[in-house]
């Protein structure tokens, strides 16, 4: 046993991340609470909906019977004939009539509901999805990333050396052109992760040590595959916060107002008004406000315990807390709201990116746990001797957002609207994504989105092209040397989710991305675009779960309906 | 079809052979489950020992890539420092030595040796300012810092590995399992604590 403690290895670390892992897995079972009800809810109001509009009889049943009412409490004033006797008869068969139908549309309201609860899963799929289709070049886009080139060599070893110890392959680096000090990690496997670092970050973390904790936080996230359950936090959180945003998004919009029509205004406002009333229902309260704080707060708390479990590792990995704790000091003190950061990512920072004031840096609803408190746990292991220097660090941080210069600040400019988490949905890759041509023969690229026109380029097969998110009868493409033009929609194309068009249009670094990627050849099934410019493996997927959803539907009908 | 009258004999036949098929079936699903979880256990065990050597080769990449390192700066060295040839031989016997070490215990020693060789010549270049000052050697002096720091990592992430592999085959029920299929625990790559430093500050420290 004399062997095992000599090995320096502090076994306080040991459980905290048993600990942090235990807790993590309550919280996905928090998850799975917070959106059964969510989406009973939704379908038990889509059905009510349903049942409303088809079946009328009942309410004009209701209708009459309420009228009959009334009549017949007139009748009663006078004196009493044959006639009223033959009402009241009339009212009764009508009332039995109306219990039957209430218990008919009872029972078709829940025939409707598993089949509205398996389509929204189906829906909640489809986000998880949209995010998880291409996590990696949309972070990287969003956030104005580029790779890292021969000036942040020194950075870029750190990476290669901590991954050497984390026994990881090497993520890429990419730096984000902004002065607040900031990074974070992404990417679906660790094979193709990426960590991004501001630019903010290399200047201020001047000492090799701190930028090495930032890194090894940010690759512990990696090892601990943490990106992949970041991706499912955030497309579950905004599947969460959707009715609540589309909401708020119609309560903000006042353009209909001033709307020429007066039928559509009419239409708009009554629109809003059961809106309103829908909204202060029990099940609208749940949906709209209850769902999207229960998600902010579990996203919170998973995102928060994930931190103190990264900075553990990161700790263990560099066996030296104090870089990482020097580097949170200058950060907490230079501030690390990233103002083009979307909501919706926040937690893939490592230190929070959200603007200040909001609802977001409240205490609960913050993805990240304060950095103080950070400090407090790191310091546990460090014991009293990584104290010294933090006041130091945190005036230094501090003068460092006293006169940074202002650099990045267009963000926001670029990208209007990035506050919405909406747009993480909606918003295309503005900027191109990144596919290979797995053509067999040299790709002709023409001028104008017809086959006559002439052709302008000739893209080899293997090669990377960026192409362009547009229905179009043919694709728009940008080649490597920056030609626009258009390609022929049947070509086949294979995306390549981890390589941003920047390092396309770099001849170094493209040279740098071929290399990596495998050998034509290799490629067994050549992912075509086909309808809709969806690939072969979505169409299949989108297939396949509709095949799914739809067998589970009938069936249902099968067991439930007579 | 008539409905059948059991009588007490035919009950109790049924109940004993219901039993006697019970009795038989527990142990045979207890044999299977055993066999089923050993099997799991044995090739997780495989997992974890190749996970070890792979670690293992992450260091012997590095080593050998600092002693590839090494001719080039000694003779940038000797460039300027002709007579210090003592130096030369023991950096040049250190690295002949870590070459032929075998095994996690007897590399980390001989490593050991030649990080202190390495210091010795460091700290003759130290007094000769136009080597300190020639671009090949600076660059030759940051490969290898970088090297330093590469073996440092490597080495702990063979340690991390060989713990927790050593840790399963010592403790049960995985003790058993290595007594039967013979797995033998790692060696260590111990290292001084002061081998993540550049080698130069470590040695004139000492």
């Amino acid at each position: 046993m004399s062997d095992l403690a000599s090995v320096p290895a502090p076994v306080l670390v040991y459980n905290r991340i048993d600990r942090n892992r235990h807790k993590t897995w309550m919280l996905i079972a928090l998850t799975a609470a917070a959106v059964l009800p969510f989406i009973l809810g939704i379908s038990l109001l889509m059905s009510a909906g349903v049942v409303w509009r088809v079946r009328s009889q009942t309410r004009h049943t209701r209708a009459l019977i309420r009228f009959d009412q009334g009549a017949l409490k007139r009748l009663n004033e006078g004196p009493r004939t044959e006639w009223t006797q033959q009402f009241e008869l009339d009212l009764e068969a009508r009332r039995a009539a109306l219990l039957r139908m209430e218990a008919e549309d009872r029972a078709l309201m829940m025939k409707l509901l598993p089949v509205f609860a398996c389509a929204l899963i189906a829906a909640m799929a489809l986000v998880f999805w949209a995010i998880a289709s291409e996590p990696t070049s949309k972070l990287l886009v969003l956030a104005g990333a580029n790779p890292a080139g021969d000036a942040e060599h020194e950075c870029k070893r750190l990476l290669e050396n901590l991954a050497i110890g984390a026994g990881l392959p090497p993520p890429k680096l990419y730096i984000i052109e902004s002065s607040v000090p900031n990074a974070f990690a992404a990417g679906m496997d660790p094979q193709h992760a990426v960590i991004a670092v501001t630019r903010g970050a290399l200047n201020l973390l001047t000492d090799k040590r701190e930028l090495e904790g930032v890194l090894a936080h940010e690759l512990s996230h990696i090892g601990n595959q943490d990106i992949r359950l970041n991706t499912m936090v955030a497309s579950i959180a905004l599947f969460l916060r959707i009715p609540y945003l589309m909401f708020r998004r119609e309560m903000a919009s006042n353009g209909w107002m001033t709307s020429s029509s007066r039928q559509y205004r009419q239409m708009r406002g009554r629109m809003r008004l059961g809106l309103f009333e829908l909204a202060l229902s029990p099940i609208g309260i749940y949906i709209l406000f209850v769902a999207p704080i229960l998600a902010a707060l579990i996203r919170a708390a998973m995102s928060r315990e994930r931190e103190f479990l990264a900075d553990a590792d990161a700790a263990l990995l560099t066996r030296y807390p104090e870089g990482l704790m020097r580097a949170l000091a200058k950060i907490g003190g230079a501030g690390s709201a990233v103002s083009g950061a979307n909501p919706a990512f926040a937690h893939f920072y490592f230190a929070d990116p959200a603007v200040g004031g909001g609802w977001f840096s409240g205490k609960l609803l913050a993805t990240h746990p304060p950095i103080s408190e950070r400090l407090n746990r790191l310091l546990e292991f460090q014991g009293a001797a990584g104290l010294a220097g933090l006041e130091e660090a945190v005036k230094q941080g501090k003068r460092y957002t006293a006169e940074r210069p202002a650099i990045g600040m267009e963000s926001d400019l670029k990208h209007p609207g990035a506050h919405d988490e909406l747009t993480a949905l909606n918003q295309g890759n503005l900027m191109g994504r990144v596919y290979r041509v797995v053509a067999d023969e040299i790709v002709p690229v023409y001028d104008l989105s017809n086959k006559n026109s002439a052709v302008i380029a000739r893209v080899k097969p293997g090669s990377l092209i960026v192409v362009f998110d547009d229905p179009g009868k043919m694709r728009q493409i940008n080649t490597a040397d920056q030609t626009f033009g258009y390609i022929d929609r049947a070509i086949k194309l294979s995306p390549v989710n981890h390589v941003i068009p920047t390092e396309v249009y770099d001849p170094k670094l493209r040279a740098a991305a071929e290399a990596a990627l495998p050998p034509l050849v290799a490629i067994e099934a050549p992912e075509s675009p086909g309808v809709g410019g969806l690939t072969r493996a979505q169409l299949v997927m989108a297939f396949g779960f509709g095949g799914a959803v739809f067998a589970g539907v009938m069936m249902l009908l099968l067991v439930f309906g007579k | 079809m008539t409905p059948r009258k059991d009588g007490p004999l035919e009950t109790s036949l049924f109940l004993a052979v219901g039993i006697a098929v019970t009795a038989a079936l527990i142990p045979l699903g207890l044999i299977i489950f055993f066999v089923f979880w050993g099997v799991l256990l044995y090739n997780s065990l495989i997992l974890s020992r190749n996970r070890t050597r792979e670690a293992w080769s992450g260091i012997d990449v590095q080593l050998k890539r600092r002693s590839s390192l090494i001719p080039n700066l000694v003779e940038s060295v000797r460039g300027y420092a002709k007579h210090e040839h003592e130096v030369f031989t023991e950096v040049t016997e250190a690295r002949g030595a870590l070459a032929k070490a075998s095994g996690p215990a007897a590399a980390a020693a001989a490593d050991q040796t030649l990080t202190a060789a390495l210091g010795r010549l460091m700290v003759v270049a130290e007094a000769y300012p136009q080597l300190q000052a020639a671009g090949n050697f600076k660059q030759l002096q940051g490969d290898l810092t970088d090297t330093e720091e590469k073996i440092a990592y490597a080495r702990q992430f063979y340690n991390q590995n060989a713990l927790n592999y050593n840790t399963r085959i010592q403790s049960f029920p995985g003790n058993q399992f290595a007594s039967w299929f013979q797995f033998q625990p790692f060696d260590y790559f111990r290292a001084e604590e002061t081998a993540r430093e550049d080698v130069k500050v470590s040695f004139t420290e000492a």
